[in-house]
């Protein structure tokens, strides 16, 4: 009897243990999510902080430069008209900086939602990279009925893998179609070649798709091409019984901020 | 028979956009109406009537969004926005703001001409 007793005790002890080791584990396991949000949330913010930068400073000296040289133009052209073609090709110049200027804001400015559905963001998101490669993008859901906050992700990790991909693409293309399912927002993004993403912002995705319980992942294809697939829950937390750790959402972008 | 010019009131917080854009428009032949803030824009359009709006969408007290509500103009009145973001969000904003336009800056001054011309044949129109 005294054996079984002590066996009931070691095992009382045992349980008792593994309770303990499975709360410290969940706490770390939400310290560290909370971590990697805030990190993530200190890029974006310092991402949008330089983009705002821009636009008050070098953006808008450059549009008041660009008006200025078609002021100029016309009143040279009673002048000279050879003159007048010259600040014409400065205009021309002006125009192509301030162009560049303009899609390095929209990079480094954190993609929003700003009330639109991910769909229009999505497209947006695509136009923009099509200044430098060939980018597609289709979706046949017309409606999104995701949280937000799931939106708000997915279309970060879009904005991050595109920009880079657009980097290093080199005259090849990129083709991005939306599916959502009855739980998943699930974004394919078919490049035309192999390795589109260095390995640590790969890692990056992962992570940042992970903590919103969902998945980043790279996969070949045969031939040259690979197909970046972005999975993440409508509703989070869903994924774990709704057992998500209480994370602070990203603060949102404020719509009476400067623009 | 002259052509009556245009009076455009022009909502841009950064002096030198303001002052080249103004000298722009008044060399073109309209009459502008020069404003850097919300508040100075409203200020302006209660003494004097205006045919356009030509407003930046961040100003230093509000946004060109906001200035639009503010201002309760006639619906005859051609308001275009401007802002340094082209992204299809804030254009989306501006139309149900009630913009009819929304130029990317720096605004290209040959797409300005077109859009002032159409204002002023509706206005002649009417």
């Amino acid at each position: 009897m005294s054996g079984a007793r002590a066996f009931e005790g070691a095992e009382a002890e045992l349980r008792a243990q593994i309770a303990e080791l499975t709360r410290e584990l969940e706490s770390e396991r939400a310290a560290r999510q909370a971590r990697e949000r805030a990190l993530l949330e200190a890029v974006d913010s310092e991402q949008q902080r330089l983009a705002q930068l821009l636009h008050d400073t070098s953006s808008q000296s450059l549009s008041a430069a660009r008006i200025y040289a078609r002021v100029t133009r016309d009143v040279v052209h009673r002048i000279s008209p050879e003159a007048a073609t010259a600040v014409m090709r400065l205009e021309q110049v002006l125009q192509t900086a301030a162009d560049e200027l303009q899609a390095l804001m929209r990079w480094l400015r954190p993609a929003r939602l700003d009330g639109l559905e991910l769909i229009a963001a999505l497209e947006d998101l695509s136009q923009l990279a099509s200044r430098t490669m060939p980018c597609e993008f289709r979706c046949p859901a017309t409606t999104i009925d995701a949280d937000v906050e799931s939106q708000a992700e997915l279309l970060r990790i879009a904005q991050l893998a595109l920009h880079t991909s657009m980097r290093r693409s080199s005259g090849q293309t990129m083709a991005c179609v939306l599916q959502v399912d009855a739980r998943h927002l699930v974004l394919e993004m078919r490049a035309s070649w192999q390795r589109p993403l260095p390995g640590d912002l790969e890692e990056l995705l992962a992570e940042r798709a992970r903590v919103m319980d969902g998945s980043f992942t790279v996969q070949d294809e045969r031939g040259p091409g690979c197909t970046l697939t972005c999975r993440l829950p409508k509703r989070r937390g869903a994924e774990r019984g709704g057992q998500s750790a209480p994370i602070r959402a990203a603060a949102p972008y404020s719509s009476t901020g400067r623009r | 028979m002259t052509e009556q010019p245009l009076r455009v009131l022009v909502v841009e917080d950064h002096q030198d956009t303001l002052h080249y854009l103004s000298l722009y428009l008044e060399q073109s032949g309209h009459a502008v109406l020069p404003a850097r803030t919300v508040r100075q824009a409203v200020e302006v359009v209660a003494k004097s009537e205006c045919d356009v709006v030509l407003s930046d969408i961040a100003l230093g007290d509000g946004t060109g969004w906001e200035l639009l509500n503010l201002l309760h103009l006639p619906g005859s009145v051609y308001a275009i926005a401007m802002s340094g973001f082209g992204t299809i969000a804030d254009a989306h904003r501006s139309k149900l703001a009630g913009y009819r336009h929304h130029l990317v800056k720096p605004i290209d001054p040959d797409q300005l001409d077109q859009l002032l011309e159409e204002a002023r044949r509706e206005r002649d129109e009417r």
